[in-house]
């Protein structure tokens, strides 16, 4: 979208509100209200934000074992001693390993694949970082592996994909469990997922 | 069941409208393009979130609520025995509209002022529309008779709309990998998920398609006799694209399965997925003559309408309360018989 046609407009700040409505989630509204609180910002705060966003281009690169972002590679998961290093957790996207992480539960390493297989878009297991995983996991002491792509169909396709190549390579493989969310009441549960969740029941 | 209340906002050529509605038969005059089948189908989009002479909702939206992104809205209060359900769609453009960019259509759903997906609304209104365009299920193409088929049975089944807009995806994704397996792009192996998945979901579809073309069999039958005082006999068969019994003692989901690994190389010469209920139809005859090719203007309409009744009557059995039936210009009926029986 652009602003030329609104006189009232400056030059500089319809760019910028042009930059904001390219972003996910940002739109049009959005993206005026947050360039107009940006001239009320204090400039070193601007500064400290426009830094931020160059150092976030500049320094980020992946992690060459788990493909993960990081500053250094290998990233500090990978390279840390304190993690579980017979298991192993493949996940979609990135930011799938902060919400792992924030469960504090799960001590094991990662695998990013940077995506998903969907042939309507073109994306090819050989899109994705899955060489990269089977290398890693050659001549390792990795135990189990957990498949943690999403519960739709492209992350089932994949699941699926990546299981057959795992086979001769790991003892064992896992899928994320599907169910119930926690705080949940049955009451309001779709049919699909409370049959799942009977499938997947434990003992007590 | 019926509508106590029907208002319309933006809705086709409603700038606005509030109806109070009576219990019983109720018929609208007028002449052409005063907006009579717009209201059948504001009833209708009450009971199947859609439009359905649609082929976009945006449709639905009045030009000038087009133009100024104002919103659309259809409300209707069904009376449900001592129960009142209130419903509203509100429909509006979102997005810049100007300068290249797409705009898309918001549709909200609120049941009895809670905000409700689509899906959810299936089975709330019961309703059967039957227009001039129905005819199609007759003399049209397969897709028209499928349509019929899964538009009945999403109202009486959730599991079957979830198994549908699955298998839609799956066949969309399979018939993409086919053509990048034609140029040689993918391999072989990539196909095992989708085809375990088109079986799977496949064969739950096609079971429940004939589980229900077998009973509206018995009910067509009858409302076409009571129609046509019973000069004619009407058959209706399920035409499955894959054996639903399975064969050589296989069950349906290995029959299926070994259909598309051994049709795989056809497939991939065609560039599209060959088997599975995107393909199925169902055969109607009258007498001896298949009805598709041989039954006049006449007979076709009588048949379509037999179709959407016994859709009503199903309905009825099923939920135990009886469908608001919409019939929109059916005065070539009444000529043709002089009484609709089973209003």
């Amino acid at each position: 979208m652009t602003y030329d046609f609104l006189p009232s407009v400056a030059a500089p700040l319809a760019r910028l509100i042009e930059e904001f409505h390219k972003l996910p989630g940002i739109g049009p509204k959005t993206a005026q209200r947050l360039a107009y609180y940006l001239i009320r910002m204090p400039a070193e705060e601007a500064h400290s934000l426009a830094e931020a966003i160059l150092a976030v281009k500049e320094r980020i690169t992946f992690c060459t074992v788990c493909q993960n972002i990081t500053e250094s590679s290998p990233c500090p998961l990978c390279s840390s001693q304190s993690r579980d290093r017979s298991r192993l957790c493949v996940v979609e996207e990135p930011l799938d390993v902060l919400s792992l992480e924030r469960t504090r539960v799960y001590k094991g390493l990662y695998h990013v694949l940077h995506g998903v297989i969907s042939p309507a878009s073109g994306i090819g297991p050989e899109n994705l970082k899955i060489r990269e995983m089977l290398e890693r996991l050659k001549g390792n002491e990795v135990e189990e592996v957990i498949l943690a792509t999403n519960p739709s169909l492209e992350g089932e396709s994949t699941a699926m994909y990546i299981h057959r190549l795992l086979l001769p390579l790991v003892p064992r493989i896992t899928r994320l469990a599907r169910g119930l969310p926690v705080g949940g009441d049955l009451e309001y549960a779709d049919e699909v997922t409370l049959s799942r969740a009977l499938e997947g029941r434990q003992e007590m | 069941m019926y509508i106590s209340h029907l208002g319309l906002t933006n809705f086709r050529n409603y700038q606005h409208l509030e109806l109070d509605l009576p219990p019983g038969l109720l018929v609208f005059y007028g002449g052409n393009a005063q907006g009579k089948s717009n209201l059948l189908e504001a009833v209708y989009l009450l009971s199947i979130a859609k439009a359905y002479r649609a082929t976009s909702d945006r449709e639905a939206i009045s030009r000038t609520a087009q133009d100024d992104h104002a919103h659309t809205q259809v409300l209707g209060i069904a009376q449900k025995g001592q129960d009142r359900v209130r419903i509203v769609v509100d429909m509006h453009l979102e997005g810049p509209g100007e300068d290249g960019y797409q705009t898309y259509l918001r549709k909200d759903i609120w049941v009895n002022g809670i905000p409700r997906p689509a899906s959810e609304l299936v089975g709330v209104v019961n309703a059967v529309l039957f227009d001039a365009e129905d005819i199609q299920m007759v003399s049209g193409p397969p897709a028209a008779r499928r349509r019929y088929l899964d538009i009945l049975i999403c109202q009486m089944d959730r599991a079957y709309l979830r198994s549908l807009q699955k298998y839609q995806k799956v066949v969309y994704q399979r018939n993409h990998l086919l053509r990048l397996l034609r140029e040689r792009r993918a391999q072989p192996e990539e196909m095992d998920f989708w085809n375990q998945a088109m079986v799977q979901e496949g064969v739950y579809i096609a079971q429940r398609r004939a589980q229900v073309v077998q009973e509206l069999r018995a009910l067509a039958r009858e409302l076409y006799c009571q129609l046509t005082e019973a000069r004619e006999e009407l058959a209706m068969e399920y035409v499955p694209s894959i054996p639903l019994d399975g064969e050589e003692g296989e069950d349906a989901h290995h029959t299926f399965a070994r259909i598309l690994e051994e049709g795989l190389g056809r497939e991939v010469a065609l560039g599209s997925s060959q088997w599975g209920p995107h393909r199925d139809d169902v055969r109607l005859k009258i007498g001896e003559m298949e009805a598709a090719t041989y039954v006049s203007r006449g007979q076709a309409r009588t048949l379509a309408l037999t179709l959407k009744l016994a859709e009503g009557a199903l309905l009825e059995r099923e939920r135990g309360e009886s469908p608001v039936l919409l019939l929109d210009d059916p005065k070539n009926l009444w000529v043709e018989k002089g009484a609709i029986v089973p209003l």
